[in-house]
């Protein structure tokens, strides 16, 4: 072994790092190829449910979109329907439709009597 | 006679799960000290075991099955290279379990060497790997790293810097 090597920390280093990375795993490869196919037919699995469920949510979506075409949109009742019928008009009352929705109703009074006689 | 690794990779995009396996079998010594370097002690088996289940469903896209261990290594790279980045966004460096397992260890130095490599980039713990370890080339890095030769010398120049930095903060008794 040269001496030089052994006194620069960084070669030091490096040969540790060799002896460390290079120590036999934990699992053996016998396991590891054992665990490995498990783990791969796993997933495959999770996979295959995961696009079952994605393809049986996308045949839903498609029919529910068609049903909705085929109907037809739904007329929306409006709310104010039942208040924008015009209620029976009183004595010197008129009504003016601003909009579709905007009744406006004015009352005009009649004009004061006149008091008193002529002048 | 013992299969090629080209071999067992043509029975394995067959379907054939014992080739696959065997294949794991015969690379699982070389890539488990990689993900060690890369990502420490703790996280490298799982780290392997992932890659490989990854490169089992990608076979069929390896058009040289003689180049399956390049192939391997370039999968489980990328994914110690995400695992690194996950861990230093979202876990503090005291999540991280120190080195395990004592008894079959010699310490001291097997818990200098991880605690020192962790100052050191993901990557430029991969290129020490593969240089040191691995004795491979750099353009043999650079396939594996996706990146050109230059790269692979920027990063092996930087973390012997920052590693003969950390190394004399050490003998000075510091970190």
């Amino acid at each position: 072994m040269d001496v030089g090597e052994d006194r620069d920390p960084v070669d030091r280093f490096e040969r540790d790092l060799k002896a460390w990375a290079e120590r036999p795993p934990r699992v053996s490869p016998e396991q590891a190829g054992r665990r490995v196919i498990e783990a791969a037919r796993r997933r495959r699995r999770r996979g295959l449910t995961r696009r079952v469920l994605l393809a049986a949510a996308a045949v839903l979506a498609v029919a529910l979109i068609l049903d909705i075409h085929r109907d037809g949109p739904v007329p929306e009742e409006s709310p104010t329907a039942a208040a924008l019928e015009p209620r029976p008009l009183g004595a010197g009352e008129v009504l003016i439709w601003l909009d579709a929705e905007t009744p406006l109703y004015m009352t005009f009074e009649a004009p004061p009597a006149p008091r008193g006689g002529l002048p | 006679m013992e299969e090629t690794d080209a071999g067992l990779v043509r029975l394995a995009q067959q379907g054939d799960a014992n080739a696959f396996s065997s294949l794991v079998e015969r690379h699982w010594g070389r890539l488990v000290p990689f993900a060690r370097s890369v990502l420490g002690d703790a996280e490298a088996e799982d780290a392997v075991q992932d890659a490989l289940v990854v490169a089992w469903g990608k076979l069929d896209g390896l058009a040289e099955p003689a180049a399956f261990r390049g192939w391997v290594l370039r999968i489980l790279g990328r994914l110690c290279f995400r695992r690194a980045r996950f861990r230093r966004r979202f876990l503090s460096l005291a999540g991280i379990p120190e080195p395990s397992d004592p008894a079959t260890e010699t310490v001291g130095q097997a818990f200098e060497v991880e605690r020192i490599l962790r100052r050191l980039a993901p990557r430029q713990r991969a290129v020490m790997h593969l240089t040191v370890v691995e004795g491979m080339s750099d353009s043999e890095i650079g396939t594996v790293m996706g990146i050109d030769a230059a790269s692979v010398r920027s990063h092996r120049r930087r973390a012997r810097e920052r590693l003969r930095q950390v190394l004399a903060g050490t003998s000075a008794g510091g970190r």
